[in-house]
């Protein structure tokens, strides 16, 4: 039987928890996610590990407490986040090289990448950037060995067990299956992100 | 109608900046906001402002124009030429009533990274070439001026969440030895030179949350430490993380500037666990 997570210290108010795997890490978020106390101002996860912080006048000492406390193994919050569809043009650049590296046709790849249903398990590289897991294992490729210097805003991607949607314009290294018109980080939005951790989300082909 | 100031130049890095918004790093965003909030927080207090109000951080250069109504301003962060026209001078920390029409320039900083305009109300982006004062706070301005603290001579630093991934010696060479600042130093990290901090692990540490003043370590050794606008993930490992007491200061620090950091020596609030390493060394 497991004794939690390790907590490993990062300066006075924060600390990781660190898990065995990344199942683990998305369990632990929506647990903690669902009962968060007050005192803590992120928590924010990521492959192995679950960074929180806490509020000047936040106690600590219960914080990781209650971080250490296991969560239920009966439920799985992981898949009870908000579902969210996304519609998507499959066009992307990458669609032909990635349907011959995978062995398998475009429609084939589209079929794929549409017919599974994904979960957020953590977001990082720039704001409203979510890293879907839920990817057929069919489709798992390296990166691309040069990135682009420019991937356009919506690009929608996959790379290693990860899809995501570019939300801005940038630098980027997946490939690129397709494009859609749904906005990923909105400053207006009460939640500014469309695709936060837990969330459980459907590629829609238009 | 507010007051509004109009914005003749905007300079080096000139920007208007809150306090940020901690709380949705789990969305990929960092804090962002002013890089010294301890500067910016001070400008507010001396007019009578809530601390996180909006203020203009500049690099230097700033050019502004009072709109039709006076306006209460102040400077704080690094000490800067300023010459008014048209209005009493603008020294650091004070209080001052700017009339219609004064122009304020902010030459070149004399000192430290990053100035701070506050104005009482504080104030909102209106365009390139405008800025809306706030509503009066209602709270009385400082009658004084503020005493300018003195940086420490050192900056304190907790041993961070990856310590381990590093040779023995290596947090206590971040601790005695003395780091530059690199020109390349942004509103992201604080990029330093010095002996590099060697890591006992080759092996690629996968991306994992990392709080503002975190010590990131690239495979050059070269420390990098987190300001306001980081990546909230990072795939190097940390090595320490710059106390928030502390990371003001040394965000003040131009480049070229010798830094030295000194373990923290307080106690931690983290509990020991037999399996968990001390929370500080």
């Amino acid at each position: 039987m497991s004794s939690g997570p390790r907590i490993l210290p990062s300066g006075p108010t924060a600390f990781l928890a660190e898990y065995d795997s990344l199942d683990d890490v998305m369990h632990a978020a929506a647990h903690l996610q669902a009962e968060r106390p007050s005192g803590v101002i992120d928590l924010v996860p990521a492959a192995r590990t679950i960074l929180i912080t806490v509020a000047d006048h936040g106690d600590l000492t219960a914080i990781i407490d209650w971080v250490r406390r296991p969560a239920p193994v009966h439920d799985r919050p992981a898949h009870e986040g908000p579902a969210i569809t996304i519609d998507v043009v499959y066009d992307g650049v990458d669609l032909q090289s990635v349907a011959e590296s995978c062995g398998m046709t475009a429609a084939e790849v589209i079929a794929s990448h549409s017919g599974s249903e994904y979960t957020v398990a953590c977001c990082g590289f720039t704001p409203g950037f979510s890293y879907l897991v839920g990817l057929d294992t069919r489709l798992h490729l390296a990166r691309r060995s040069t990135p682009r210097t420019r991937v356009p805003a919506g690009a929608v991607a996959i790379a290693g067990e990860f899809s995501a949607v570019y939300p801005t314009e940038g630098p980027g290294g997946w490939h690129l299956l397709g494009r859609t018109d749904a906005v990923m980080w909105d400053e207006q939005r009460s939640a500014a992100a469309l695709l936060p951790p837990g969330a459980r989300v459907r590629f829609v082909p238009r | 109608v507010n007051p509004s100031i109009d914005v003749i130049g905007w300079g080096v890095g000139g920007s208007i900046q809150d306090a940020g918004r901690p709380g949705r790093a789990a969305w990929g965003a960092s804090r962002g906001g002013a890089v010294d909030l301890a500067a910016l927080a001070l400008a507010n207090r001396l007019l009578g402002n809530p601390d996180q109000l909006p203020g203009i951080e500049s690099s230097g250069g700033l050019h502004l124009r009072v709109g039709g109504r006076p306006v209460m301003v102040t400077a704080t962060g690094a000490v800067a030429q300023i010459d008014v026209v048209g209005g009493p001078a603008v020294g650091w920390g004070a209080p001052v009533v700017l009339p219609s029409g004064a122009q304020l320039r902010l030459g070149r900083l004399l000192s430290g990274t990053r100035a701070y305009i506050g104005v009482r109300g504080g104030m909102t982006f209106i365009d390139d070439e405008r800025i809306e004062v706030g509503n009066d706070p209602g709270t009385p301005a400082a009658a004084e001026a503020a005493a300018r603290a003195e940086p420490p001579a050192r900056i304190r630093v907790w041993i961070g969440p990856r310590a381990d991934w590093f040779v023995d010696d290596a947090f206590s060479t971040l601790t005695t030895a003395a780091f530059e600042v690199s020109p390349s130093s942004d509103r992201v990290g604080m990029r330093l030179s010095g002996p590099p901090l060697r890591r006992s692990r080759p092996d690629e540490l996968r991306s994992e949350g990392m709080v503002e003043g975190a010590v990131q370590v690239p495979p050059d050794g070269q420390p990098i430490v987190m300001l306001a606008d980081h990546p909230v993930t990072g795939g190097y490992p940390v090595i320490a993380v710059v106390d928030p007491r502390d990371l003001g200061h040394l965000s003040q620090m131009p480049a070229g500037s010798t830094v030295r950091f000194a373990a923290h020596s307080g106690r931690a609030r983290f509990p020991p666990r037999p399996h968990d390493r001390a929370a500080h060394g």
